[in-house]
């Protein structure tokens, strides 16, 4: 049952990215928000014997929900963005534009973007998702940045922070797979769906200590599932793997591929019915080798106790302030490495030996059955710094006792600011930049005990910082 | 209307430090229309040499290449005959001072101008700098004529002026017309006329026979005809701080276009390339940029076609610095090819002018160096044309012998065919 385009439908048939949300009209190869490979244009892969495009050629794409959230808030799925999670309390706001055609140059100041590049001095036009900073409360932020390596940001932040210190905070990096295809995209949306779980305060239970964790545990779960239906969502469908092993329970309500295309808002004139129905994720596209994947790490705070979980290597550490306490790594590597360790390799040896860096678990279509993540808890009841961070940092200071020296040198350096957890972020990044920034760096602390007040004469708005009442907790995708 | 596109081929990875990016544009013109076909009206000259050397037979043998060249002109495009020796001479139409010196062609102005070339008789000099500047007049004489070609035909080196006033006879025509120059036999000078074709946007070469003009002049102007857009200009933006250290076209012929540069603006230069027709053509762009650090990336260069003042395509020439050796060590193919050929022309250009100057044992070298390169790119044409010009006793490692007695002809028919390229295809 096809309805035909109405006569009156203007241009090009639009449709709707299934990553993003963009739109893009027929024919377009990547989407121009997230730079999704588009496939084939559907329009030219079959018609109806009347001649008339098969109906679920201009819809088999258009599975993505509709932009709602208000200007400003969008997630960055949505508006096709592919690096900073634009919330009130993450800097720079409202930086979305920047970039764009005819933006002034971030590098000159002088000239504007066009084609991409300044016209003055040449620059290439910024990509926010390159280096971004979140600062949701005093006591927690982050800064994730592409290195100096690689051509693209895979890595993920994504923080909620309540204003009180050690009240509630959560924080999320993934680190996108990077042998895999749009593992930005991949990161970046199961960053946001584990926060998106984490981010409403646990259950209070009988408040003891044993059911804080608890509850922090069973969360935690969700959120890596939810995290992993994200990761899917966005997984170029095949005929292959035309549907996911399971629907992960909890997860967000975002379409996997190969589910019914409805007649979405994005796609005028669009079918009803069987036909249109069947035409999902058949004769799309090739079946993908490597599907877009990723690691999670996520630390919660509630009422001064830290629990932490994660699936691949990025890692968690609790670094006391108190030289007599032990530096801890509360994070378990899912990798070769670590088996090596295990079996009794030096940590040194077996970090930086063949494969080190190859993981054994990771989230995507291609997922291990068991996504159970390594757990770890801890009394926040001593100064000190949590830190979650990815192999961009940890490459370069991998022990627990090591990272700590590294951390107490640069809030040492730092001086005045050295508590401010977003200079000392952006401190540790600038250290694995200079160290060679193989990797994409990402960098989320929070602070146990004193914090500094930012340097005036920084480059961020101190106005977010100060002001709690720019803290939202509300979701985005209820 | 005219269609341009315009493709890049580099590397545009460069090692730390680096600041030197090459780029080879191949920009292609499709649907060009005809000469005249435009908004601009076609006019075409033709150039006879008609010195005391041509001869008798030499005379009869122009005027039939004068004829066929005739035939071929459009009808309504403007033409005008001109007769070259130590003077210029309006030959056809016949035209008062002030007044137009053109006509339009239709078969009587057809057939009026091939009648009027009866007038031809061998006799007097050359200087070839008075033929040029009456063409410069007669073109001038008719403004609604922009596009505008000319065919210049000797057989003689420029006796009968300085090589001054042949200079500032070219520095007027320059811009105003294109010009393609052919030499017959083996008394001109391939340098001295190769000045005038490379200034006027045309390309010279050798007539080894009279026999040969009529066919040579009918296809030079089929393919002016075929021109259907006049004035394309090349634009290259280059960022701030940057230098253009040179444009170059490269194919089908190699002609530095450095020296043609005028400003647009404080980032943008502008270099003339002439009419066009259905066909793509080749240019070599090198720019030096401030390094960066690792990992960034630039727009080196932005190249352009524009007409008038509207950009019809551009390619975009990046930098990327990296620390990757197998990324940064690569020549792109294109750019190795083309580069070769440009040191290949220069070494047999250098290497006959050493040669003719007595300097034998530069001209060994040079012409050695030049074997070399037409061995390594497998340019068997070119071997075999230096192969009549020198003894080769070892390609790969470029040891040759000049050759005692080589034919003058073989010497200029090297000299004219070095600037002529061949296109890699992938």
């Amino acid at each position: 049952m096809s309805t035909p385009l109405t006569p009156s439908t203007p241009g090009p048939t639009v449709l709707a990215c299934p990553a993003c949300g963009a739109s893009y009209e027929t024919g377009a190869s990547f989407c121009e928000g997230c730079g999704r490979d588009l496939g084939p244009a559907p329009a030219v892969a079959s018609t109806t014997p009347t001649g008339e495009p098969a109906a679920e050629d201009r819809t088999a794409w258009a599975t993505a929900d509709p932009v709602t959230a208000a200007a400003g808030e969008e997630s960055p799925l949505d508006i096709g963005w592919t690096g900073a999670v634009a919330r009130p309390g993450s800097t720079p706001a409202g930086s979305v534009e920047a970039g764009s055609e005819g933006s002034v140059c971030r590098s000159c100041g002088e000239g504007h973007v066009a084609d991409g590049y300044c016209d003055v001095c040449g620059s290439k036009a910024s990509n926010p998702g390159d280096h971004y900073e979140e600062e949701p409360a005093t006591w927690v932020a982050g800064v994730c940045d592409i290195g100096r390596r690689h051509r693209r940001n895979e890595d993920a932040v994504a923080l909620h922070a309540e204003p009180e210190p050690r009240s509630f905070a959560v924080l999320v990096v993934c680190d996108g797979v990077s042998n895999t295809l749009d593992s930005h995209v991949a990161s970046l949306a199961a960053s946001r769906a584990a926060r998106d779980v984490l981010d409403d305060p646990l259950p209070r239970g009988v408040g003891t200590r044993t059911a804080v964790v608890s509850a922090a545990h069973a969360r935690l779960g969700q959120a890596v599932q939810a995290a992993r239906a994200a990761v899917v969502a966005v997984t170029p469908a095949s005929g292959v793997e035309s549907s996911p092993p399971s629907e992960p329970p909890g997860g967000p309500p975002a379409g996997p591929p190969g589910s019914p295309p409805a007649g979405t808002p994005g796609s005028p004139g669009g079918p009803t019915g069987p036909t249109g129905g069947a035409g999902g994720g058949e004769g799309r596209r090739t079946p993908v080798d490597n599907p877009p994947s990723c690691t999670i790490v996520a630390a919660v705070v509630s009422d001064g106790i830290a629990v932490v979980g994660n699936v691949g290597d990025s890692r968690a550490y609790w670094l006391p302030d108190d030289p007599a306490r032990p530096a801890r790594q509360l994070s378990l590597d899912d990798s070769f490495a670590q088996e090596q360790m295990a079996a009794g390799v030096p940590r040194e040896q077996a970090e930086t030996g063949p494969g080190a860096h190859a993981i054994t678990r990771w989230l995507g279509v291609d997922s291990p059955d068991d996504l159970t993540p390594h757990t770890g808890d801890l009394d926040l009841d001593h100064d000190g710094w949590l830190v979650v961070c990815s192999d961009g940092l940890w490459n370069y200071c991998s022990d627990a006792a090591d990272l700590r020296a590294r951390v107490h040198e640069t809030v040492a350096a730092l001086g005045v600011t050295g508590h401010h957890p977003l200079s000392l972020a952006r401190a540790l990044t600038d250290w694995a930049n200079a160290c060679g920034g193989t990797d994409n760096i990402s960098v989320a602390l929070a602070r146990v005990g004193a914090t500094s007040s930012p340097d005036p004469h920084g480059p961020h708005s101190p106005g977010v910082t100060d002001d709690p009442t720019g803290i939202d907790d509300t979701k985005d995708t209820p | 209307m005219a269609q341009f596109t315009a493709e890049v081929f580099q590397n545009e990875f460069l090692p730390d430090g680096g600041t030197d990016v090459h780029a080879i544009v191949r920009v292609t013109c499709r649907d060009a229309g005809r000469a005249g076909s435009g908004v601009a009206d076609a006019a075409e000259v033709i150039i006879v040499d008609t010195s005391g050397s041509m001869g008798a037979d030499g005379i009869a043998q122009g005027r039939a290449a004068a004829t066929a060249a005739l035939t071929e002109i459009i009808d309504g495009t403007w033409f005008a005959v001109i007769a070259g020796n130590h003077v210029g001479t309006l030959v056809f139409p016949y035209a008062v001072p002030g007044g137009q010196q053109m006509v339009r062609m239709d078969a009587t102005t057809r057939a009026q101008s091939i009648a009027a070339m009866a007038a031809f008789r061998a006799d007097g000099g050359t200087a070839m700098g008075t033929w040029l500047t009456k063409a410069t007049q007669v073109f001038d004489s008719v403004p609604q004529a922009t596009q505008r070609h000319a065919i210049l035909l000797t057989d003689g080196a420029n006796e009968h002026e300085s090589p001054d006033m042949l200079t500032a006879a070219i520095a007027m025509a320059a811009g105003r017309f294109q010009c393609d120059c052919r030499g017959l036999g083996s008394r001109w000078q391939v340098d001295e006329v190769r000045r005038i074709a490379s200034a006027l946007m045309g390309t010279v070469d050798l007539i080894p026979s009279a026999g040969a003009m009529a066919a040579e002049f009918s296809s030079l102007v089929r393919r002016s005809m075929a021109r259907g857009v006049a004035g394309v200009d090349l634009r290259v933006w280059s960022p701030q701080g940057a230098q253009t250290l040179f444009v170059k076209q490269v194919a089908p012929t190699l002609e530095d276009l450095t020296s043609r540069r005028t400003v647009v603006n404080a980032l943008t230069s502008q270099f003339p390339l002439g009419a066009w027709a259905d066909e793509s053509r080749d240019y070599h762009v090198a720019v030096r940029l401030p390094a960066k650090s690792v990992g960034q990336e630039q727009l080196a260069a932005r190249v352009q076609i524009a007409l008038g003042d509207e950009i019809q395509t551009q390619a975009l020439v990046k930098a990327t610095w990296s620390n990757d050796d197998a990324l940064t060590t690569r020549i792109d193919d294109q750019v190795a090819r083309y580069t070769g050929q440009a040191e290949l022309a220069q070494v047999i250009q250098d290497g006959l002018v050493a040669k003719a100057a007595g300097r034998d044992d530069e001209a060994t070298s040079k012409l050695g160096r030049a074997v070399q390169l037409a061995d390594a790119a497998g340019d068997a044409e070119m071997t075999s044309r230096l192969r009549k010009v020198v003894e080769i006793d070892n390609a790969r490692e470029g040891t040759v012998r000049l050759k005692k007695g080589a034919d003058r002809l073989d010497e200029m028919a090297l000299d004219t065919a070095s600037t002529k390229t061949t296109r890699v295809r992938k």
